[in-house]
């Protein structure tokens, strides 16, 4: 491993400073550097010890978190899955590296988590190009106009695939597959009920033995590898639990009153994009509201609008919907909360 | 009391009850500035022969608070590193000053009320002191409308309470007592870490003598030894129109002793000394002044280590010119500094690391001892808002969004959302996933608040 420091070492200068040769592809040599070797910063400030968790560590717990998904979701569909994720790395990333270097700023680890979210929420049968145009309307206007990772106000792999979806609505959704089927065109979980009321048995739908995305038919897995994110505290447990706890609350509700429109909770729960949505998406730290109060409305809310999507529109699923209009309101949410919790400190300061 | 936040950073190298007594140095260094204290008026020529105990310096910004000398000699005054020397001086006597010559003809007439408050600042103890509001040094003449004695320092690593009360009990309670009497016999608020061991048995047996005392159960969390966060959570913030509340540390109760009893100028310290970086850990009892090279020669190791002047999460480095120990420290942290580069450190299960959250397999293991090193372990990044810092907080406050309105300049709304009720206890900076440097940003933050004031 010395010889490579030697090499990093050796290299470094042509890519720093005002004289470096490749002075613009500086932030691809820096991510190829840091993540290998730590950065050789020292702390100049108190404190002078500092914690282990970095960026590169929390995003890797998400996708630790997420190998249930993915390994589950190559199973499934095979080979096919794992060139889906490659076009959706390879052509973010270079929109995303393209970014960097324009802003002559550092690549991000947050697009490692997007790169991988967003083949994972698409159907088995999407063309590869349909998922590099899609994964680079997610990045580009999901992200980086807002300025990059930690200022983007949606969500950008829902941002993209609300882009396919809307752009190519035929292959978005009726291309579904069964798992190691052949045949095209079955229906998901969630049309099924919409369609004919018919309920999907529930020991299918956790071991992920329906039609469906790839990442989001195997819902054990999910569960999973969401109560991992929340133990480990990479993401909070407010968000899943209140979003979940409200679609399970309404849809009983509503389930008792109108049983043909509405599924009921157990169902709800399990079927389409709903954990996923809740467990990957939902609590990403950037998008969703910061304050606590503000978490168990953002959750709660997106909640309430799964269900109505779901029973009442002409969409057959929700989750995605109400997770993007809830990141708009994010913001709101946040500066209400705030107004009210910080009264009694402007009336004492 | 509701408790919130907190945070124990398990470094290695506790300090253990252990107190070394170094021989009298051969040459003292006394540096004209401190923590909280830059004392620019000098009272001393250069080139006098000056007696222990004497004043040789004062902080006219800081109610004149006296430097000390801690032994005779004559002095040297050295401007360009900011400190004055004492060559060859002599092992101090011990002796109690002559206090009706050491004060001041002002604090003669005071009646015996005032003559104490001036004993306590001529002879040093009232440095120990701080105002548990903002955290500067309180008016000596002022009436205080409680004290807060915090009894334990919880940081890593500051004196420990075994340490400093080894055989000094009585001098504790007698200490007491005085701040006590000297506070107009106002309620002593005395704030205990649960659980303990020998001196906090003892402690407990004291408070069971005096009504005054209000014991005030902490848990064992840095930074709740902090007497300004203890002074919010007691609700002393919302009372300022009462008079100041004071606060101050174990140190200072036996300072207060040593003055008011004996008489004896407070010139020597009993600072710990120790960190991952520090060959052996233990306390040391020495003079102000005493070089710092010689006092921390049988501590170094052959890997180089940052000398922190108080604990490794609020302390800051000794300048390079800093040559003996200010009158104002409490410890020396010695953290190693980070010379190799982790490989793929991110992907590391993390048996021997210690984190905030618990992404690391060493959260599972029974408590241990962490070997921190002063690398920055990541790289910067914008926040993405995790909160960490938020639950770290003992102040309750938002790092997260206070960090942000400070770096726009808007520090008015800063303000409202708790700007100036940052302690800098420095847990913020340490959780922060995006390895921001929240505390100093707050910090650089409320001064540029009061300036535009």
């Amino acid at each position: 491993m010395k010889f490579l420091l030697a090499l990093f070492d050796k290299y470094r200068p042509e890519f720093e400073g005002k004289k470096g040769k490749y002075k613009a592809l500086k932030p691809l040599f820096e991510v190829m550097e840091y993540v290998i070797f730590y950065p050789s910063a020292r702390v100049q400030y108190a404190p002078h010890v500092r914690d282990p968790l970095d960026l590169k560590r929390f995003m890797g717990m998400v996708l630790l978190a997420m190998m249930p998904c993915i390994l589950s979701a190559v199973y499934f569909f095979g080979p096919r899955v794992v060139a889906m994720i490659l076009v959706s790395y390879t052509v973010g990333g270079i929109c995303e590296v393209l970014f960097a270097i324009i802003r002559k700023g550092e690549i991000h680890e947050g697009f490692f988590v997007t790169g991988m979210i967003f083949p994972l929420i698409l159907p088995p049968t999407t063309p590869l190009w349909m998922v590099a145009v899609g994964i680079l309307f997610g990045v580009f206007f999901g992200k980086e106009v807002f300025g990059g990772t930690g200022r983007n106000i949606f969500n950008p792999a829902l941002v993209g695939r609300i882009f396919v979806t809307i752009a190519f609505p035929a292959a978005m959704t009726t291309q579904w597959k069964m798992p190691f089927a052949d045949a095209v065109s079955s229906a998901t979980p969630m049309s099924l009920f919409k369609m004919q009321q018919v309920l999907t048995p529930y020991k299918d739908l956790i071991m992920g033995n329906t039609a469906g995305s790839i990442g989001e038919i195997f819902h054990g897995g999910i569960l999973i590898g969401g109560i991992f994110l929340m133990i480990t505290s990479v993401s909070n447990w407010r968000i899943p639990v209140s979003y979940l706890g409200t679609v399970l609350i309404f849809s009983w509700i509503g389930a008792t009153l109108s049983p043909e429109k509405i599924a009921p909770p157990l169902f709800q729960f399990l079927a389409g994009g709903l954990l996923f949505g809740a467990m990957f998406m939902a609590t990403d730290p950037v998008t969703a509201p910061f304050t606590r109060i503000g978490k168990y409305i953002f959750g709660a809310c997106c909640g309430i609008l799964t269900v109505l999507i779901r029973s009442y529109s002409g969409y057959v699923e929700g989750v995605m919907f109400s997770i993007v209009i809830m990141n708009a309101f994010t913001p709101f949410i946040d500066q209400v909360v705030l107004s009210f919790q910080y009264k009694q400190v402007q009336v004492t300061s | 009391m509701n408790f919130k936040g907190g945070y124990n950073v398990s470094l290695d190298g506790k300090p253990s009850d252990e107190i070394n007594r170094p021989p009298f140095p051969k040459v003292i260094y006394l540096p004209l500035f401190s923590k909280r204290f830059t004392f620019t008026d000098l009272l001393v020529p250069d080139g006098a022969a000056v007696f222990e105990g004497q004043a040789l310096a004062k902080d006219p910004a800081n109610f004149s608070v006296p430097l000390l000398a801690p032994a005779s000699g004559t002095v040297k005054i050295d401007r360009e590193r900011r400190s004055i020397t004492i060559d060859n001086p002599q092992s101090p006597a011990g002796g109690a000053l002559k206090i009706e010559e050491a004060l001041s003809e002002g604090a003669k007439k005071a009646g015996p009320e005032g003559r104490r408050r001036h004993a306590l600042l001529r002879l040093g103890a009232w440095q120990y002191f701080s105002d548990a509001a903002t955290g500067k040094l309180p008016d000596p003449f002022g009436t205080p409308h409680a004290v807060i004695v915090s009894v334990s320092h919880l940081e890593p690593f500051l004196p420990g309470t075994e340490a400093l009360l080894k055989d000094r009990m009585p001098q504790f309670e007698k200490g007491l007592e005085h701040i006590h009497a000297v506070s107009g016999n106002k309620t002593v608020y005395l704030a205990l870490p649960r659980g303990g061991a020998k001196a906090a048995i003892q402690i407990r047996d004291i408070v069971k003598r005096h009504s005054w005392i209000q014991p005030v159960d902490i848990p064992a969390k840095y930074p709740f030894d902090n007497v300004r966060v203890l002074a919010r959570l007691l609700g002393f913030d919302k009372k300022q129109n009462n008079g100041p509340v004071w606060g101050c540390s174990t140190e200072g109760v036996l300072a207060v002793d040593l003055a008011l009893r004996s008489s004896k100028p407070c010139v020597s310290r009993t600072i710990s000394v120790g960190g991952p970086g520090a060959k052996k850990a233990e306390h040391v009892e020495v003079c102000t002044g005493y070089p710092l090279a010689d006092l921390l020669k049988p501590y170094q190791s052959s890997v180089p280590a940052r000398i922190i002047n108080g604990g490794a999460l609020s302390g800051d480095a000794i300048p390079a010119d800093q040559m003996g120990l200010d009158a104002e420290c409490l410890g020396l942290t010695l953290v190693p500094e980070q010379e190799k580069r982790e490989i793929l450190a991110f992907a590391h299960p993390g048996f021997s690391k210690h984190a905030f959250s618990n992404t690391f397999l060493g959260n599972l293991r029974p408590p241990f001892r962490e070997r921190y090193t002063t690398g920055i372990r990541g790289e910067h990044r914008p926040c993405i808002s995790c909160c960490f810092c938020e639950a770290a907080c003992p102040s309750r406050l938002m790092p997260h969004l206070l960090h942000k309105y400070v770096e726009k300049n808007r520090l008015e709304e800063a303000d409202r959302f708790g700007l100036n009720l940052c302690v800098q206890c420095g847990l913020c900076s340490h959780v922060c996933t995006s390895k921001i440097e929240i505390k100093q940003i707050l910090l650089e933050g409320q001064q540029k608040f009061l300036q535009e004031r």
